[in-house]
């Protein structure tokens, strides 16, 4: 589905993305794991088309997606929520899922409404609030809020930064309850996440990013039993 | 009565001016440029009504059509930059046009007087009102017709899907671009209507003041336009209307008995205001406590 080839991306002398090489997978969680400072985030916005990579190329069902706007990688088919949520926080909730809906401006009010009500029904939480400032929203909330105006685009492929960055333990688990649900609900999901435990038990196949190149590519069951990974990622409680 | 007739044309026409900026503003652009624009519906305008015989409401639809499109050229270039960058290419654009008509003679003979622009002169005898028996009040009244117009227009708007895109816009660009949205027409068709709007207010300017010179469109009049949306925030339209009040009603003409002390009190007051309310006379707070009192249910929330 998503086909990433040699992806060399700098900040100005600085190459974060050294030569970039994974693929995803349609209908399945494909997991990026890495450290801190390994490009993961350079990544996803390279695919999202914020950044510009200077090499390679990112191919999406045949189409070349690298030298396109972001707004034409979304489409393409393509959302992503964004690393630290980034809800827009004066907007309420319901203008915010609107902004979402910005492709589908011209004649689909009827439908654009039906998929807002789709999202306060797979989310609850926000429907509560749907008339509340975004920003006055706790961290799990402002996540979900991520989710579904990314959703509003009907991607194909949702990418997600560290969903679970700061969220409190129940919260971490009900983001990956959603991502369950969109999984089966037939979204496929390019995931970050620096949370290997939890991952484990969704993504079906993991890339390693390391200092901006992919040093291991696996299922899940090959990544636990990597002695370096156990020991970098998995901590002694990788067994237990 | 002339008097308040007077202060009522103006309040209405800075109006139009700021929200001509708090369309732009809400995208997070800071635009010094809407001097220009108005510039460019008043001599258009005014141009109509004196040389060719038009009547005022096609002359203000042409001049503000034609402010709309050179805010749309203006902007491809000037959304590339942002921030202090977009402050000074704007800024630029206003002088260029303030110059332009600087230089800009124009003049046919009607009943054996030359009318029409004339450079530093400027252009005098823009007498569509007088020629056509309007009162101060049917001016004043016809100034008011348009601010609502525009004002119900962009109410509309806000509250409408395109409202919550541009506002996504001018609060996180990355958010914004991630959820699909375009900056590049965002930005410039905020650009556009700002220039639209900001051309109306001018050919309504040319014609209750009868005469225009390059010096009425300096930065002086470019930072009014940001300064009534800054100070009135960006809640709502109506921010912008208790701003211009503020300015022009309570500050200039209130002050007018304080002499030469008015000037310096002005600003001293403005900043005072910006630091009561940080985020606008008219902010949340207000809208929700407003919002109370009508439906009369409820406490604001604070």
């Amino acid at each position: 589905m998503l086909e990433v080839r040699g992806i060399v991306t700098s900040y100005g002398k600085i190459e974060a993305l050294r030569g970039v090489d994974l693929s995803v997978e349609e209908g399945r969680i494909t997991c990026l794991l890495g450290p801190n400072g390994a490009g993961k985030t350079t990544l996803m916005m390279t695919i999202a088309g914020i950044l510009n990579p200077s090499r390679g190329s990112i191919g999406f069902d045949g189409v070349e997606l690298v030298g396109l706007t972001p707004s034409r990688v979304v489409r393409q088919g393509i959302a992503l929520v964004p690393e630290n949520r980034l809800v827009f926080p004066d907007m309420n909730v319901r203008e915010n899922l609107l902004a979402g809906a910005f492709l589908r401006l011209a004649g689909e009010r009827a439908e654009v409404d039906r998929d807002l009500d789709r999202m306060f029904d797979r989310f609850p939480r926000l429907r509560e609030r749907a008339e509340q400032n975004a920003g006055t929203l706790s961290g799990g909330e402002q996540q979900m809020l991520a989710v579904a105006r990314a959703l509003m685009a009907r991607p194909r492929l949702l990418l997600m930064d560290e969903p679970s960055l700061g969220l409190a333990p129940l919260m971490v688990e009900e983001i990956f309850r959603i991502i369950r649900d969109l999984h089966r609900d037939g979204t496929s999901i390019f995931l970050v996440e620096q949370n290997a435990h939890m991952a484990l038990q969704v993504a079906h196949r993991f890339f390693l990013l390391e200092q901006g190149r992919v040093t291991f590519d696996g299922t899940p069951g090959e990544l636990a039993e990597d002695e370096v990974i156990q020991r970098a990622y998995l901590g002694s409680r990788a067994n237990g | 009565m002339d008097f308040y007739l007077g202060l009522l044309q103006i309040i209405g026409v800075h109006t139009i001016l700021g929200l001509s900026a708090y369309v732009v503003m809400l995208t997070g652009q800071l635009s010094l440029a809407q001097a220009g624009f108005f510039a460019i519906g008043a001599y258009v305008a005014g141009m109509l009504t004196v040389l060719a015989g038009f009547h005022i409401v096609p002359a203000m639809l042409v001049g503000a059509l034609l402010a709309g499109v050179m805010a749309f050229i203006v902007g491809f270039p000037a959304l590339r930059v942002k921030g202090l960058m977009l402050v000074i290419a704007t800024l630029a654009f206003g002088e260029f046009v303030r110059l332009f008509f600087f230089n800009f003679d124009y003049q046919i003979s009607k009943g054996g007087i030359s009318v029409g622009p004339l450079g530093g002169e400027g252009f005098r005898q823009i007498r569509f009102f007088p020629e056509n028996g309007w009162t101060s009040l049917d001016v004043m009244l016809f100034v008011w017709a348009v601010v609502i117009t525009v004002m119900a227009a962009l109410w509309w708007m806000d509250r409408s899907r395109a409202g919550a895109v541009l506002r996504a816009v001018g609060e996180d660009e990355l958010a914004a671009q991630s959820a699909g949205i375009n900056l590049t027409v965002v930005k410039v068709a905020a650009m556009t209507a700002g220039g639209f709007i900001a051309g109306l207010g001018g050919a309504i300017y040319a014609h209750y003041t009868t005469h225009i010179e390059h010096l009425n469109f300096g930065v002086i009049l470019a930072t009014f336009a940001i300064a009534y949306p800054i100070l009135g925030g960006l809640s709502n339209v109506f921010g912008t209307l208790v701003a211009v009040i503020f300015i022009q009603g309570v500050l200039v003409e209130g002050l007018r008995f304080m002499g030469d002390w008015r000037n310096l009190l002005f600003g001293a007051l403005i900043v005072l205001a910006m630091n009561v309310r940080p985020r606008g006379l008219f902010d949340e707070r207000v809208t929700a406590l407003l919002k109370g009192l009508f439906t009369g249910r409820g406490h604001a929330r604070t």
